[in-house]
């Protein structure tokens, strides 16, 4: 066998190939099956990287607890300053959802602006110039659910592409292909957000006739279902006339993509609408 | 040339490679632009045969594939063709100097990123500008870098072989 590989190498070339390509054309035929291998491979290699996000986290962490303790006191202070306001603005949060719950469209309200998050560390970046993705280190046991949104205090981050029992793969909204709808906050002007695989986001169907300033900054409009409404997304860095009738305008998204440590998953927001949750 | 590089060694030179490329694209994103997977492929398939670097290129490319979150197969079929075509280059070049791998190896890079870039515009993926600046720096960091690990790993590997000097 190792002979005949050997004089006739041309053989199992072909063979390698024809694979590749069927493997290529199963992912772009069907969606589902696309979301099967992903999952497969994601099943396959996150215990590699939880393994290296585990040893490079405890050595960074042991390092930081116990030989830089320099800063620890500065940043004990302002994290009890933060934590007092934060409990300020709680309880005037509380005021208002009690005030507005007793209102008729109160139900309305909370469904669109108070959901569920919980902090997940990310553990894996794709390499930014092949697909804009992350790992993140829970996945459907601990309740994610695919299209749920993933969101940091700063802004949107995308939404759950695939998961696995104890992960998940999450595409960021640079991504190519991926989406949102988005509005401006003044004006309640509305479009649809798109990465492109860069580090702006376009932000389209604004038509020309409307005026959209540099600097700027973009919400969430919350019709895509996905993310909630009222969540920044970046801020306009470019707008001009287009040559079809919509303008042309490049967003800069608030989060840093390529620093993200920990991310907030919303539970259950898209899946509001379906009776699901 | 005979097969000098074991099956246990290509399985040993994926995992190391699965967990470096993880390490690269979480905490030293510069180090990308060496393409590690490509670089060993051709190592294997030049000490080898056709038919093994095919097989390694297509294991390291879906590898890559699979960490990097793209089409299942873009890299694989990229890496396949390179490591078959460095294999059978193997057997009609003189490749022991290490301008001449670094040359070949940048060569094969530009070729191989090509492929993967053609395959993406068929699927119909947008091809961002940057792209073209990536390959640029690529071409040559992975050329250079990959004679440089030949040369060092070829030293480990047959220490009895008398080599040329940089």
């Amino acid at each position: 066998m190792i002979a005949l590989l050997q004089r006739k190498p041309f053989v199992p070339l072909a063979f390698l190939l024809l694979a590749n390509l069927l493997l290529l054309s199963v992912q772009v035929r069907n969606a589902e099956g696309r979301l099967l291998l992903r999952s497969g491979s994601l099943l396959l290699f996150t215990p590699i990287a939880s393994t290296v996000h585990f040893a490079v986290d405890g050595v960074t962490g042991a390092v930081k607890q116990y030989a830089l303790l320099y800063g620890a006191q500065k940043e004990n202070l302002l994290l009890r300053e933060e934590n007092a306001r934060l409990g300020v603005e709680l309880a005037q949060l509380r005021g208002i959802k009690s005030l507005v719950s007793r209102r008729e469209e109160g139900p309305m309200l909370e469904e669109q602006f108070l959901f569920d998050t919980f902090l997940v560390p990310v553990i894996w970046k794709s390499p930014p110039f092949y697909a804009h993705r992350l790992v993140i280190n829970a996945g459907s046991l601990k309740g994610i659910r695919k299209d749920d949104a993933v969101i940091t205090p700063q802004g949107i981050v995308g939404r759950v592409w695939a998961t696995t029992p104890f992960t998940s793969e999450v595409e960021l909204i640079t991504n190519d292909g991926a989406a949102a709808g988005a509005m401006l906050e003044d004006s309640r002007l509305q479009g649809v957000i798109q990465g492109d695989g860069s580090v702006t986001l376009k932000w389209n169907f604004i038509p020309n006739y409307e005026s959209v300033e540099v600097g700027d900054i973009v919400y969430t409009s919350g019709t895509d279902r996905l993310y909630p409404k009222g969540f920044p997304i970046g801020r306009v860095v470019q707008s001009r006339k287009g040559v079809t009738v919509y303008r042309d305008i490049q967003v800069e998204p608030f989060v840093d993509y390529l620093r993200l440590e920990e991310i907030m998953v919303v539970r259950g927001h898209s899946r509001k609408g379906e009776g699901i949750e | 040339m005979n097969e000098t590089i074991r099956n246990s060694e290509v399985v040993l030179l994926l995992a190391a490679t699965a967990v470096a490329e993880i390490v690269f694209a979480n905490y030293l994103p510069a180090a990308l632009y060496l393409d590690l997977s490509l670089v060993l492929a051709l190592y294997i398939g030049w000490n080898s045969s056709p038919a093994k670097g095919a097989v390694s290129g297509i294991a390291f490319g879906l590898l890559q594939d699979a960490i990097s979150g793209i089409y299942l197969g873009l890299n694989g079929l990229s890496k396949t063709l390179m490591g078959f075509g460095g294999a059978y280059l193997s057997k009609w070049l003189l490749l022991e100097g290490l301008l001449a791998r670094c040359v070949l190896i940048g060569l094969l890079s530009a070729v191989d990123e090509g492929i993967v870039v053609g395959m993406r515009a068929l699927l119909g993926q947008t091809i961002q500008q940057e792209v073209w600046l990536r390959i640029l720096i690529q071409v040559p960091v992975t050329g250079i870098a990959g004679g440089v690990i030949f040369h060092f790993y070829d030293r480990i590997k047959f220490p009895e072989k008398n080599f040329r000097q940089f």
